[in-house]
């Protein structure tokens, strides 16, 4: 699926579709979702009224684990220490402080720039269990961002909500009143058709 | 009548500007200086133009006719929301503004939505106090026509009304509608943007020169900037204040941004040359402004004379 390959912004105005598209490009460009959403159909019913937003989600990027951004060794046996070598600084902070949490910050020491060292009785547990410990997850970002997104786009008077949300696809829909089965009808519908030929 | 005048210029001998004015019985209302440039903002008598412009002429600068100088305009938009700020509606102020007028923006507190839009009677109090309201409102024709006139259907004001769809004529209630304008989530500057925007300033001057004249037929007991040369002359308070512009002028007066219970006594006891004091051609009013003052002039019709 290529970025925003399907991009439909669907309403009985015309006019006030052709606006509504450009604030919607506005607020993906400005949250950096353009390449995260694949397919993206939106209908608006002001006379109703009624707001829905079907997207699907682009597979993302994986999960940054800690064996990802270090190497993790114990040195000699007499040495009751894990030490971490760097190879990617970018989440330093993070680590450091899921490490300090875990381990407590007397045991956890940066002698230098690229290396940190957890001194710790059972050092070899220690090593394979850090190696597999969750760093960032950028799908989470993506979706705490998609959320924001939906809020800015949605008009803001329509207070009731109804999302459905999975990791590769976001339905919803909202409105001042209640929100009415067959809305969430249309919606499904929308998303079947979005979901052909995948 | 005197006519709203903005000067822009180099530095060098613009005081012969502001003689001029002086001398002709018009008013400076803001000087600013932009390194070598001025930007003067002034009330000129209609029939003196001609020597105005001769000056202007003479060094080398620009004199052009702002119909927004010396007007108090508020910008409403539906909340303070994201959806609305800082595009469009503060585009749309900033905008005015360098056409000379004094805008404020505010967000309602419920203005949102269709069915659930609604103004409150202190939201109204407030924008009644200026010269005209500009709601800065969406994209869809259907919410436009048939569902925002609640928010301006009782205002004394004149409404101008910006949204998306180009409409025959204004909304109902509404003194003018200005098309391109609607929700927009990035800076107003394409083409296109600039050519609403312009049509905007354009309404909003035909609309204040329409109630200039309306005001002309029962002239005001004394010119608004004529009680803003008073008031810095016999309050050296309001030179201390740290505002933008102390002295708001309005079409029929002026907000004074001093405290209306310390102030009140003071400001009514203004004397002008001709002997009569300021309680007696206005009335003082609290402003829904903080605390602030608000002097409406009142007409000849009530006092019997003009000064």
């Amino acid at each position: 699926m290529k970025p925003l390959e399907v991009f439909r912004v669907e309403s009985p105005d015309r006019a006030g579709a052709e606006s509504y598209e450009s604030v919607i490009r506005d607020v993906l460009a400005d949250l950096e979702l353009t390449t995260v959403l694949g397919r993206l159909w939106i209908w608006i019913d002001p006379s109703e009224p009624v707001f829905i937003f079907c997207a699907l989600i682009r597979t993302g990027i994986p999960p940054v684990y800690v064996k990802d951004m270090a190497d993790i060794s114990t040195g000699a046996p007499s040495v009751k220490q894990v030490e971490l070598k760097l190879t990617n600084e970018e989440h330093v902070s993070t680590l450091l402080n899921i490490l300090w949490i875990e381990y407590g910050r007397e045991n956890v020491s940066q002698p230098e720039k690229k290396v940190i060292t957890i001194d710790t009785e059972d050092k070899d547990e220690v090593a394979e269990k850090l190696a597999d410990v969750v760093i960032a997850d950028p799908r989470r970002e993506i979706e705490s961002r998609l959320a924001d997104a939906l809020l800015r786009i949605t008009p803001e008077g329509f207070r009731v909500r109804h999302h459905v949300s999975t990791g590769s696809e976001m339905l919803f829909v909202a409105s001042e009143d209640s929100i009415k089965p067959e809305w969430i009808k249309k919606a499904e519908d929308i998303m079947d058709q979005l979901k052909e030929d995948l | 009548m005197l006519e709203p005048i903005m000067y822009e210029g180099g530095v060098f001998k613009h005081n012969l500007v502001i003689e001029l004015i002086e001398d002709l019985g018009g008013y400076v209302l803001q000087t600013n200086f932009m390194q070598t440039e001025v930007m003067i903002q002034m009330l000129c008598p209609h029939e003196d133009i001609s020597m105005l412009e001769d000056l202007a002429k003479e060094l080398r600068a620009k004199i052009t006719r702002a119909p927004l100088t010396g007007t108090d305009i508020i910008v409403i938009a539906p909340t303070l929301a994201y959806h609305h700020l800082p595009h469009h509606s503060c585009d749309v102020a900033e905008y005015m503004r360098r056409f000379g007028a004094n805008t404020t923006l505010i967000g309602l507190a419920r203005g949102v939505g269709r069915r659930v839009a609604q103004i409150s009677a202190k939201e109204r109090a407030l924008i009644n106090e200026h010269d005209i309201a500009v709601f800065t409102l969406g994209n869809f024709e259907d919410c436009l026509i048939n569902k925002k006139y609640v928010l301006y259907k009782d205002l004394d004001v004149p409404c101008i009304i910006t949204g998306t769809p180009e409409l025959q004529k204004p909304p109902v209630y509404a003194t003018d509608y200005v098309g391109h304008l609607g929700r927009i989530a990035h800076r107003l500057k394409g083409e296109s943007e600039l050519d609403a925007l312009d049509r905007l300033v354009e309404t909003v001057g035909k609309t204040l020169d329409e109630h200039r004249v309306e005001i002309s037929k029962d002239p005001l007991t004394t010119q608004p900037a004529r009680i803003m040369k008073e008031i810095k002359e016999q309050i050296p308070k309001i030179n201390e204040s740290l505002s933008p512009s102390p002295i708001t002028l309005q079409l029929m007066g002026a907000r004074v941004k001093l405290s209306y219970p310390q102030y009140k006594e003071a400001i009514e006891n203004i004397t002008f040359e001709e002997g009569v004091t300021l309680r007696e051609i206005a009335t003082v009013l609290p402003s829904g402004v903080r605390d602030y003052i608000l002097i409406r002039i009142l007409p000849k019709s009530v006092t019997g004379f003009v000064i």
